[in-house]
């Protein structure tokens, strides 16, 4: 067969494959709309408190402090679901999850992981926040009240990027899926987390005061407090069969 | 649902319709007065999808603590309606949008939280689709139903606050009692609905789920019981002639 | 005439709209109770053929 025709046969099999599997391709194009929807909030959702006025609309969206609030966002939610995916997977790939289920209870199984997930992910964040910023050349106004924001953030999203994870590993098609299915149930922590961190880097708040961002800090943690408790009253029913 | 009950629902949802179109005094404060119809229909559809939603996640529970199948098939097909009439409430209130506003998309907070929703269920099913074992899907759904029931209400709280400035749905409109009253009718003849809806989707299921169970049992049972009715209808040991003679 | 046509036109949509749903959901609720019908039968053959082995 010539060059053309058979790399056409392939491409040609590989798009009927995927046809049939429309399943997986809707995973992904969710995944895809959810990022897109991730950006559009980041960028749009405004400060509780608000100190512009009359600011132009256009100049708020795109000063620095406000571009790197979404990034870094935008950053956090693809590294969770990337990274945290994982752990239950590894379970059914390593044959262990027997071994769990019967060694361990399940609120036990959850907790642990999710210490573990929400310690991965903060460390994540910790060394890739400052690099973002660097790179955008964006100084926090008030660098505490960065960190208490990722941290509650870290702890709310890890919640339920783990619990979510669980229930991924149970289905065959799983690229994207997490990303897909976290995804709306994480906006008001994203709401939340943009906003704070956009007044922790100097937006709205030059002086770099923490009223400004109490309020998202509230949210934040009542979110993970929610998130941990339907996690831990939940997981039992998808862990044991 | 009785033969009559369901005509009775038919008349009602078709006068409730025109009453909406003819009845209703156009709105002063609209763009486009004769836009009315639109949303008084709008906001019953928006109740019904929370009606089919909290069904979802209560059918859900009921799957996770009773582990019956009928209920997992009730709890996708709430989920299904339910996003149905999210659809619904969306493309109703973006036509009203569009004439009002100018715009079909306007980030209010209901609007964006609709579409949050919407994208829940979308998961929702992408996740079923996922999952090969009935059982495993029914927990798996089951518990995704639930989790998602219990964090959204946030949205409804936390997103107006963060959209603020979007905001577009009025918060003092003085609806006049004919308004009301069509919103009312409306509400129980989509509510009649739903419930229609949702009976013929769980009987077809069920129906399903019956079949399955027999045909399960059927195949344990010995094949030569049903050749025992067919030899014994014909009479004859004719397996064993057919052997013999040749 | 003009006005009276776009009024008729106005609300003869929606009404033809829910006239063909609801025509598709009779359609629906016969062929689930032919359904259910026709499970019911096999339930009735597999107690024959229980009694009349």
């Amino acid at each position: 067969m010539s060059w053309t025709a058979e790399a056409g046969a392939v491409f040609a099999k590989e798009l009927r494959t995927e046809w049939r599997t429309r399943v997986a391709l809707s995973a992904v194009g969710l995944f895809a709309l959810a990022s897109l929807t991730l950006i559009a909030l980041s960028f749009r959702g405004a400060p509780l408190t608000s100190f512009r006025s009359d600011a132009d609309r256009a100049l708020q969206l795109l000063t620095r402090e406000a571009v790197a609030g979404s990034l870094l966002w935008v950053l956090i939610f693809f590294t969770a679901a990337t990274g945290l995916g994982r752990t239950f997977v590894q379970e059914a790939e390593r044959g262990t999850a027997l071994a769990l289920r019967l060694s361990a209870r399940a609120t036990t199984v959850w907790t642990g992981k999710y210490a573990a997930n929400t310690l991965l992910l903060l460390v994540l964040t910790l060394i890739a926040a400052p690099i973002l910023l660097a790179i955008l050349e964006v100084r926090p106004a008030n660098a505490g009240l960065l960190v208490c924001v990722l941290l509650i953030g870290a702890v709310g999203l890890a919640a339920v990027m783990t619990f979510t994870a669980a229930l991924v590993a149970q289905a065959s098609a799983k690229s994207g899926l997490l990303a897909a299915l976290s995804f709306p149930l994480l906006v008001p922590l994203f709401l939340a987390g943009v906003n704070g961190t956009k007044a922790a880097l100097g937006f709205g708040n030059e002086a770099g005061r923490w009223t400004p961002a109490l309020a998202d800090l509230q949210v934040l943690g009542s979110y993970a407090v929610i998130a941990v408790t339907a996690s831990l009253l939940l997981f039992d029913f998808v862990w044991n069969d | 649902m009785a033969t009559v009950a369901k005509y009775l629902l038919g008349m009602w949802i078709a006068a409730t319709v025109v009453l909406a179109y003819r009845w209703l005094p156009p709105a002063e404060g609209f763009a486009v007065p004769e836009a009315a119809p639109i949303v008084a229909l709008h906001l019953p559809l928006a109740l019904v999808a929370i009606i089919a939603a909290v069904v979802a996640a209560a059918q859900g529970v009921r799957y996770l603590t009773g582990r019956n199948l009928a209920s997992d098939a009730r709890s996708k097909n709430a989920a299904a309606l339910a996003a149905l009439f999210c659809l619904l409430t969306t493309v109703t209130g973006s036509a009203f949008a569009r004439v009002q506003w100018g715009g079909y998309w306007n980030w209010d907070p209901k609007q964006t939280c609709i579409a949050i929703l919407l994208a829940v269920y979308a998961a929702y099913f992408v996740l079923r689709a996922g999952v090969d074992d009935p059982e495993k899907r029914a927990a798996v759904s089951g518990v995704y139903i639930v989790f998602a029931g219990i964090l959204t209400p946030m949205l409804g709280y936390v997103v107006p606050k963060y959209l603020a400035k979007f905001s577009l749905h009025p918060t003092n409109t003085q609806f006049d009692s004919r308004y009301w009253t069509v919103i009312l009718f409306a509400t129980l003849g989509f509510t009649g609905l739903y419930v229609w809806m949702q009976n013929l989707a769980n009987r077809f299921d069920v129906a399903g789920l019956v079949l399955q169970q027999r045909l399960a049992e059927a195949e344990e049972a010995p094949a030569p019981r049903l050749v025992t009715m067919a030899t014994a209808a014909s009479g004859a040991d004719t397996e064993a002639t057919a052997w013999t003679t040749r | 005439m003009d006005d009276s046509v776009a009024v008729f036109g106005m609300i003869a949509v929606p009404l033809l709209i829910w006239a063909g749903v609801f025509a598709f959901m009779l359609g629906v609720d016969r062929r689930v109770r032919d359904l259910e019908r026709r499970v019911r039968e096999t339930g009735n053959f597999r107690e024959q053929e229980e009694r009349h082995p």
